[in-house]
């Protein structure tokens, strides 16, 4: 059940009067048998994946629960310190074990459904070269929402062994968080503690909660249906086809495709935002404008939140905060390197965590590749920080220049597309490829679908004689005639046209919070946003009979 | 608690450590300056700061720093 289908609306509409009308003390059953419902309905083969990941975690939590409050019984029988350190570092080193148990589950599982093929192939290339019989590929289910579920389950029980907060006794509480049926597809990956706080004294029915999330939603919905999908055909022509396009199509292909996965993953993430927030529950936030940075650092604190944070708090602070670490920098200063010292201590972990984001995207050498590019670019930014300081006060650049700030967005816009030729591009060669295309043909003449012109040719002498029906008729043949890239006139001009209120509306929320402010304006203002915003979607929205709704980008993740 | 302001003040000049209390939650800190901080502050009090204290909440100011430093001692 796609988060975009008519059925998933139905479904929503289902748990949420349930969850109101059966009380509070039946809120959490509710949703747990939602998502239930909702993940058997999208495969019964993968709950059993999600079950282990599930039960693992939530034993791991309760054992080091168990060890921590022995160890506070035993703490207060000690009288002297060195007993209150050894009670200390036994408990410690007790609940690493059970720590390690949860983590190797989860990890093991995500690593065999996701990166199983991705081995294989690459192990029997190598075998290949040496001469050697090769090995079976094994291609393993993918489950549902298995990278988000497992990063959740991950953080959990991080946290309960850092002692951030106690372990969950209650099976049914760590059921409805990991599983939550908004979040579990593609995100936000929220945190237990935060998620389950919301749900400790029950929700009330608040109608403002339906009203903003519905708007949400429907934004959403908006983004999805009018801009994602009535651009994607365009997209996968150019990616498809990259040998034959000139240099601008492929330029604009990659442009375009940057405002393709923005409005696709942020347009879901406001769907389910919108959906929990009828449920009562704020799940984390997955975007802030991304495309307003000045930086790709700043970018990287807009764009996918709640995975960023999760790699910094569990990958880049633990390898921050690691032994060897530690012993690299000590080494480093001992010889008189401090410099040196200093760069290792903020480079490495920046090249672990994008070596590993790009893994997460997806079992393929071209993941790797954006990961160790993003890796490059913000150690960059780092290393040149001092040096780029200098030629602007030399040249008395203002920092805060609005020129320079628009200089800047552009700059981080055109990196970041420079980027996604290898998130999208099918593999390595068709990437480099497509790379290629532009720096070569960029001078290339772009041409369209000879039709276009012929129709074009028909239609304006009527415009000229001005016959409105003829106008109309020939017109319509003309906006429906396909470009020769996927996508009809029709199409680029809705999209353009749904763009360009994307872009007012993000330029606003940089601004002032927009549903609080619509909130306050008068019945009718409000009553005739809510309408423009629905019959956008049902006029200008990508669905119906004969239409087949593309799958999210980030759901294959 | 002084030598750490002093440290702070020294490693980021322009940030007014006196008067900010949400170095964190408003973004003025990143996660590289967190990691530089944390290496200061082993030097500088020969402690080791471990997981448990590497939240938001302890680099939020510099009494949260403070009060970190004071717990691992």
């Amino acid at each position: 059940m796609s988060y975009q289908s008519f059925g998933f609306i139905l479904f929503s509409c289902a748990a949420l009067i349930l969850y109101y009308a059966l009380g509070r003390k039946a809120q959490r059953w509710v949703l747990a048998a939602a998502n239930l419902a909702f993940y058997l309905i999208a495969g019964p083969q993968y709950l059993p994946f999600l079950l282990v990941t599930m039960g693992t975690t939530y034993w791991a939590g309760l054992s080091m629960r168990r060890i921590y409050e022995q160890a506070d019984t035993a703490l207060k029988a000690c009288a002297d310190a060195s007993a209150k350190k050894a009670v200390r570092a036994e408990s410690r080193k007790k609940a690493k074990r059970s720590l390690q148990s949860g983590l190797f589950v989860t990890i093991a599982l995500l690593a065999v459904c996701k990166y199983t093929g991705f081995v294989t192939t690459n192990l029997n290339a190598l075998l290949s070269l040496l001469r050697i019989p090769q090995v079976p590929v094994f291609r393993m289910i993918l489950p549902l929402g298995i990278s988000f579920y497992s990063f959740m389950a991950l953080s959990y029980i991080l946290d309960v062994y850092w002692k951030r907060y106690p372990a969950e006794k209650n099976f049914l509480h760590y059921m409805v968080y990991l599983s939550y049926f908004p979040h579990i597809v593609q995100g936000p990956i929220d945190r237990f503690g935060e998620f389950d706080s919301q749900l400790q004294k029950g929700i009330a029915l608040d109608t403002r909660n339906l009203a903003f999330g519905a708007e949400l939603a429907l934004w959403g919905f908006f983004k999805k249906l009018v801009i994602a999908d009535r651009l994607g055909p365009f997209v996968s022509h150019v990616f498809d086809h990259y040998q034959e396009c000139s240099g601008l199509m492929l330029l604009a292909g990659v442009l375009v495709y940057s405002i393709q996965i923005y409005a696709d993953f942020s347009g879901c993430i406001d769907i389910v935002t919108g959906v929990s927030e009828m449920f009562g529950i704020r799940l984390r936030k997955n975007f802030n404008h991304p495309y307003f940075s000045r930086t790709m650092a700043e970018f990287w604190r807009r764009w996918h939140i709640s995975l960023m944070e999760w790699f910094k708090d569990y990958v880049y602070f633990p390898v921050s905060a690691s032994n060897l670490m530690r012993k690299v920098k000590k080494n480093l200063s001992a010889k008189g390197k401090s410099r040196q010292a200093e760069l290792f201590a903020s480079c490495f972990p920046i090249l672990v965590v994008w070596m590993i984001t790009g893994l997460w995207h997806g079992a393929s050498w071209n993941f790797v590749i954006w990961g160790l590019f993003h890796a490059a670019l913000l150690i960059g930014s780092q290393v040149l920080d001092p040096v780029f300081q200098k030629i602007n006060a030399r040249l008395h650049i203002r920092a805060d220049g609005k020129w320079r700030r628009l200089w800047q967005m552009a700059r981080t816009y055109l990196l970041c597309c420079l980027g996604r030729i290898f998130f999208r591009a099918a593999d390595i060669k068709s990437a480099f490829g497509y790379l290629g295309g532009i720096l070569t043909r960029l001078t290339r003449g772009v041409s369209f679908n000879g039709e276009l012109k012929t129709n074009f040719a028909l239609l304006l002498p009527e415009i000229r004689a001005f016959h409105p029906t003829r106008i109309y008729t020939l017109g319509r043949d003309f906006l429906n005639t396909d470009t020769g890239y996927g996508i009809t006139l029709m199409n680029v001009l809705a999209a353009a046209l749904a763009v360009l209120v994307l872009w007012v509306v993000d330029l606003k929320q940089e601004k002032m919070p927009l549903r609080e402010t619509i909130a306050k304006k008068n019945i009718v203002l409000r009553w005739l946003i809510l309408f423009a915003g629905l019959f956008a979607v049902l006029i200008l929205g990508c669905y119906g009979p004969g239409f087949v709704a593309s799958e999210f980008i980030y759901e294959k993740f | 608690m002084e030598e750490l302001k002093a440290m702070l003040k020294d490693k980021f000049p322009a940030i007014d450590f006196d008067r900010e209390k949400t170095l964190m939650s408003s973004g003025i800190l990143d996660s590289m300056a967190v990691v530089a901080i944390i290496a200061e502050i082993e030097e500088m009090f020969g402690i080791s700061v471990t997981m448990e204290y590497i939240q938001p909440k302890y680099f939020e100011s510099v009494e949260t720093m403070w009060e970190m430093v004071e717990e691992l001692q």
